[in-house]
């Protein structure tokens, strides 16, 4: 009985999922939903700011930059703001929040727990030191801040891994888990450190660093990091029937056939890249990782093969909505991103949270 | 029984030893098609160390594994799939998947095969009615009792279509009619040809459906044959510390075994004696 009891304390969180597991579909609706949303906060991104852009000089500006049409009837002023500042800031935006959904979605499925996010596995703490320690020692040069929190993200991931698989060979995922936690910690006290040291102009950009913005999302940036989180997300798609298995345990998932070494080691570095590449030039975008599976979750279901593409449309529909707040709310001056998310978010994954709660309640534990 | 085919699955001298006790030693136990191998033993005896090692989840520390005459550690993991299926005691499932749905996991090693849509659904949906869960098709895998998500398991185990099934107490959370549905279902798939090996906890459910039961006590095998000679009092007393009366059980030729627990501490070990019988 108390097994079943911390059973359904695990399944609480998780329940937000499927409010009813009898009528929850393939929902076309759900995907054309979750398609429409991405695309109509791409066309506002886009357009709205300090001065707002019709979608149809959007347009007109993007077939003119592609080369498709003739120059059309936009000001100079327009052509730049969209295509020096909106759309590389907008791509990104979209980029990194598939990065984390889909990270988010894949890591809640290895680890078994709907609380696991994409900071779990070590990513954005050790990108968060990285990038506190080049600010710091002011170690300069454009790529200096994206690429060392770029490195320090993967490496931590990769020490994380190295040190749950230690001994035995096979990874616990349980051991990994509170690796990681006793890691994030440790990091976590070192960026304290580092920001007692840090003189008040460092002290400012590391503040700014750590909440997350997408305002040093330029060009040179955005080719590389989307292309990387797109590839991550493109292998994580690849995995969904394995992570379906791999929910009901590793052993079960073994002997239905996965590799689960194999499967796990490949989940843990995509899940890694998806969310690193976003760091190092966003920074920290909290929450998005941990709520989009779980808002995805009551539109297609637990099915992994559904819920990582899912979860990557919809981590992205959180942050074009998260950085439109953020860009226009206290306009002309911005906000952190990562606050955006947070103070949207927290009170609806509370409520969705309640939610699963009541239903749990009424089914027969 | 010289011209029989090879067993499918077998342990030839087998041992294991973790953290220097030994919990298993020189165990040889075949499994043919056809037959239902009950493992019966106390706690400690080393049953779900055995049955781990015949499902390829440790590795044995003395002697060799095989399935088909082949060493167990030559398959690949889809290759075994494909051969044997391995129903856990409980899955714990954080996500709300339906019962279908985890059912239709089973299907996992034949993805990609002619026909396997159509072929898997539909089998899918017997290996349900043969379970009895086909009403709970629908409802969340989480929500369901533990005798519901045992049988929910079984009927995964069943889609994976293999003609080998190692099975770690099956009965274990199910009431008296579920018990016996599940052993009949067992006992039925291994008089069409399957190899199952089961750890039962119920000696007499071992003795109404194994076709041969193995008695494990201190890691050791002490005694693998037809119920009758395996489930014997005498065998039985050293091994259990416990004395039994056996009977034929009044619907056919199956012992029954009573336990009398009275004489429980008399003679807590030593082998043989059948004192006052």
């Amino acid at each position: 009985m108390l097994e079943r009891r911390g059973q359904a304390a695990a399944a609480a969180a998780a329940a937000a999922a499927a409010p009813d597991a009898v009528a929850r579909a393939k929902s076309p609706l759900g995907w054309a939903v979750l398609v429409a949303g991405v695309i109509a906060l791409l066309v506002a991104n886009l357009s709205i700011g300090a001065f707002d852009v019709t979608p149809g000089t959007i347009i007109d500006v993007l077939l003119f930059k592609l080369g498709l049409a003739a120059r059309g009837d936009f000001t100079l002023a327009e052509e730049s703001v969209i295509s020096v500042i909106r759309l590389p800031r907008t791509l990104m935006a979209a980029a990194v929040g598939a990065g984390l959904g889909i990270a988010g979605a894949a890591l809640q499925g290895l680890f078994r727990n709907p609380l696991a996010e994409p900071s779990l596995i070590g990513v954005s703490s050790g990108a968060a030191f990285a990038a506190a320690l080049v600010l710091v020692l002011g170690i300069s040069g454009a790529f200096a801040l994206p690429l060392g929190a770029f490195v320090g993200g993967l490496l931590v991931s990769v020490l994380i891994y190295a040190f749950a698989r230690r001994g035995g060979g096979r990874t616990q995922m349980a051991t990994m888990l509170m690796t990681g936690i006793a890691i994030n910690a440790a990091l976590g006290s070192a960026i304290s450190f580092l920001v007692f040291l840090a003189d008040d102009a460092a002290l400012r950009d590391i503040a700014f660093w750590l909440l997350g913005s997408l305002s040093g999302s330029v060009w040179r940036l955005v080719v590389v990091c989307a292309p990387l989180i797109l590839f991550a997300a493109l292998v994580l798609t690849r995995y969904g029937g394995a992570l379906n298995l791999l929910s009901l345990g590793d052993a079960e998932a073994r002997h239905m056939g996965v590799r689960v070494e194999r499967a796990q080691f490949v989940i843990v570095a995509a899940a890694a890249l998806a969310t690193g590449a976003g760091v190092a030039v966003a920074g920290i975008v909290g929450f998005v990782g941990l709520a989009a599976p779980h808002i995805v979750r009551l539109v297609v279901g637990p099915d992994h093969r559904r819920l990582l593409p899912a979860s990557a449309l919809a981590g992205a529909m959180l942050v074009l909505g998260a950085d439109l707040l953020a860009r226009t709310v206290v306009e002309p001056s911005e906000m952190p991103v990562g606050v955006v998310t947070a103070v949207f978010g927290t009170p609806i994954f509370l409520l969705l949270i309640d939610r699963s709660r009541r239903r749990l309640e009424q089914s027969d534990w | 029984m010289n011209d029989a085919p090879p067993p499918a699955l077998r342990t030839e001298s087998v041992g294991f030893s973790t953290e220097g006790k030994q919990l298993l030693r020189d165990v040889s136990l075949a499994v043919h098609g056809g037959q239902l191998v009950a493992i019966v033993g106390p706690n400690g005896a080393g049953k779900t160390t055995l049955l781990r090692l015949l499902a390829g989840d440790i590795q044995p520390a003395d002697g060799r594994i095989y399935l088909d005459e082949r060493p167990l550690s030559d398959y690949t993991p889809r290759e075994l799939a494909r051969r044997r299926a391995v129903m856990p005691q409980s899955s714990h499932l954080p996500f709300l998947f339906t019962a279908r749905e985890v059912v239709r996991m089973g299907r996992a090693p034949w993805e990609g095969e002619r026909g396997e849509r159509e072929h898997g659904a539909q089998l899918a949906e017997h290996v349900m009615g043969l379970t009895a869960t086909r009403e709970y098709a629908p409802r969340a895998y989480p929500t369901l009792s533990g005798g519901e998500q045992s049988r929910v398991t079984l009927a995964r185990v069943l889609a994976q279509e293999t003609p080998i099934l190692v099975v770690d107490e099956p009965t274990a959370h199910l009431d008296p009619r579920h018990q016996h549905l599940v052993l009949e279902l067992l006992h039925e798939l291994a008089s069409e040809g399957a190899a199952i090996v089961a750890v039962l906890h119920d000696l007499n459910l071992a003795a109404a459906y194994a076709d041969r039961v193995a008695v494990l006590h201190r890691g050791e095998l002490v005694c693998c044959d037809a119920p009758h000679t395996a489930l014997d009092p005498d065998v039985l007393r050293p091994v259990f510390g416990l004395d039994f009366i056996s009977q034929p059980h009044p619907d056919g030729d199956r012992p029954v075994l009573i336990p009398l627990p009275r004489r429980a501490l008399a003679e807590p070990t030593s082998p043989h004696t059948g004192a006052d019988m």
